[in-house]
């Protein structure tokens, strides 16, 4: 049986009459890099901040390591590292004097500082004040903190928000060195499907609330759409043979086109040619998880 | 270390290299020194009122102090307050607090002992020079600690209200600067509410008025209801701010 870090029932948060999380079945494996993938105002950061105990759900369970977070708040926060949407700090501190009340609150040793900002590579400013760090110091900050003291599950909400490229693509290879090096399970949100699909392993997409799709990548690209288009000469009589022999067969312009996941291009290739006809063009085409986003997204619109 | 006491440790960690030092250590000093220029211009005059007459020179140091301590020190036990809040709101910090594994409790806690603590730091700075102005002063009486050390105590008695209801506001109010004006005008008001000791009873921005160690003032209020008021508030505080949901 798979075992889950985080495990939500029915989770739901509303703010007055307005749902902004809305029977949530939140299910993060061990292990797993779980992508938390939703448009701006999906619901994520609501969701992040009920899994960490900042805000109580209206209804719904949260479980965190098999425990009932209202029972074990501390005893599971023990075991979290997080950041919540920006960096925060105490500007006028040092990155280190930063790290150093939460060293102190959690009582670790001091090693677990420099071993933090060595991850993160910010070991050589240590000693700056927070005030002077770019955004992307400011983030890597922010994830040294989730770091300090062998956390077994990281929630990173939206740590690229806000960098430019070059700061996108290192928190992006840090975050994905995380389990290797800390043996943890990171759940990270965003609303940039293409830093999702480079990431995580699991996606979970939430919209308006809701959740609409959980799974491993490739169940999420299996529920793309798939088409076979050909170019056979003449058209008419080659629709009417794959129409025939069981193709759902649409002609657009002087193409046909095949929907259907388990129609194999050379066998039809094959079919079309053994039986007459020229073939001056066979193609596949595969959604792409933008399509597939898209797709779910828009049946809830 | 029990968490409370990392937590008290960690809050004066952030209050490291913060302007809140020099207002707590020049508050006391500069509050003492106008004390010292007032009585070294005017001693022999202020001796000679009617009033005075039956006052021990320490007695008059006390009584000509209290005309701006009774202000000054609220309104900087109010900045002081919204200080040591302000700096979880502007870094958008309580949230990286919360997720840490603390209690609630000891984190407002640590919070209000903070604010306790650099306020029983600005009262004993200020008790001691005064101490220090009466003695360059030359007063022909021994110095009064007894009359000092009472006063002090009345004053970190008198003042706990005032924290108790500042911090309330400052960590459950989502704008913090709302909380500073709240008690910029508690203050301001406070002496209106000391003419009326039935009413200064209930505003504890106005407790800290009756602090001053003279028959002719009733102490009581400065005391209990100082007291009373700090322990209520701090009550109230702690249960709110164990469901502030934080955004």
């Amino acid at each position: 049986m798979e075992q889950f870090v985080i495990e939500t029932r029915g989770l739901t948060k509303e703010f007055n009459k307005f749902a902004a999380v809305r029977d949530l079945n939140l299910r993060v494996p061990k292990g797993a890099l779980y992508g938390f993938l939703g448009p701006n105002g999906a619901g994520k950061s609501t969701t992040i901040r009920m899994l960490l105990g900042l805000i109580k759900p209206s209804r719904g369970t949260i479980h965190l390591f098999n425990q009932d977070l209202t029972k074990h708040r501390l005893e599971i926060l023990r075991k979290v590292g997080s950041i919540v949407e920006a960096p925060s700090y105490y500007e006028h501190l040092t990155a280190y004097e930063n790290l150093e009340i939460s060293r102190k609150i959690l009582q670790l040793p001091k090693k677990e500082i420099d071993k933090a900002l060595d991850i993160v590579k910010l070991s050589k400013w240590k000693n700056q004040k927070v005030k002077d760090f770019s955004l992307g110091m400011k983030q890597r900050l922010g994830i040294a903190q989730a770091l300090m003291g062998n956390r077994e599950l990281l929630i990173l909400d939206e740590p690229t928000n806000g960098l430019d490229p070059a700061g996108v693509r290192e928190i992006r290879e840090l975050i994905i060195s995380l389990p290797e090096i800390m043996k943890a399970t990171v759940l990270i949100s965003s609303h940039i499907l293409k830093e999702i699909e480079l990431i995580a392993d699991h996606v979970g997409i939430i919209h308006q609330g809701k959740l609409l799709f959980q799974g491993t990548l490739a169940e999420l690209q299996a529920k793309g759409r798939r088409e076979i288009i050909i170019k056979a000469n003449p058209l008419p009589q080659a629709t009417e043979f794959l129409k025939t022999k069981g193709y759902v067969v649409a002609v657009k312009k002087d193409k046909l086109y095949l929907a259907g996941k388990n129609i194999n291009p050379e066998t039809l290739n094959r079919e079309l040619v053994q039986n007459g006809f020229g073939v001056s063009h066979l193609s596949e085409n595969l959604d792409s998880l933008e399509d597939i986003f898209l797709q779910l997204t828009g049946e809830v619109a | 270390m029990p968490e409370y006491c990392r937590l008290l440790k960690g809050e004066f960690l952030k209050q490291k290299k913060s302007f809140i030092w020099p207002v707590v250590i020049f508050t006391p000093l500069v509050d003492a020194l106008l004390t010292f220029v007032n009585l070294f211009l005017r001693y022999d005059y202020l001796k000679g009122l009617e009033a005075n007459q039956d006052l021990s020179s320490w007695q008059l140091l006390l009584t000509q102090h209290h005309f701006i301590w009774a202000f000054l020190l609220p309104l900087v036990a109010t900045i002081i307050t919204s200080h040591v809040h302000y700096l979880e709101y502007k870094s958008n910090s309580w949230k990286q607090t919360l997720v840490l594994p603390v209690s609630r409790i000891k984190v407002y806690l640590a919070k209000w002992s903070t604010v306790f603590i650099l306020n029983i730091l600005m009262i004993l700075q200020n008790s001691i020079y005064l101490l220090i102005a009466g003695k360059i002063l030359g007063f022909p009486e021994i110095p009064d600690i007894h009359l000092i050390t009472i006063y002090s105590v009345y004053q970190i008695l008198a003042i706990t209200g005032l924290i108790g209801i500042q911090c309330f506001l400052s960590a459950n109010l989502y704008n913090a600067n709302l909380a500073l004006a709240i008690g910029f005008v508690g203050v301001a008001s406070s002496l209106f509410f000391a003419q009326s000791e039935q009413l200064a009873k209930f505003i504890p921005y106005a407790h800290i008025i009756f602090a001053l160690p003279d028959p002719t003032i009733n102490n009581t209020i400065a005391l209990y209801y100082g007291l009373t008021f700090g322990l209520i508030f701090l009550a109230v505080g702690l249960l709110f701010f164990q469901s502030k949901e934080i955004y």
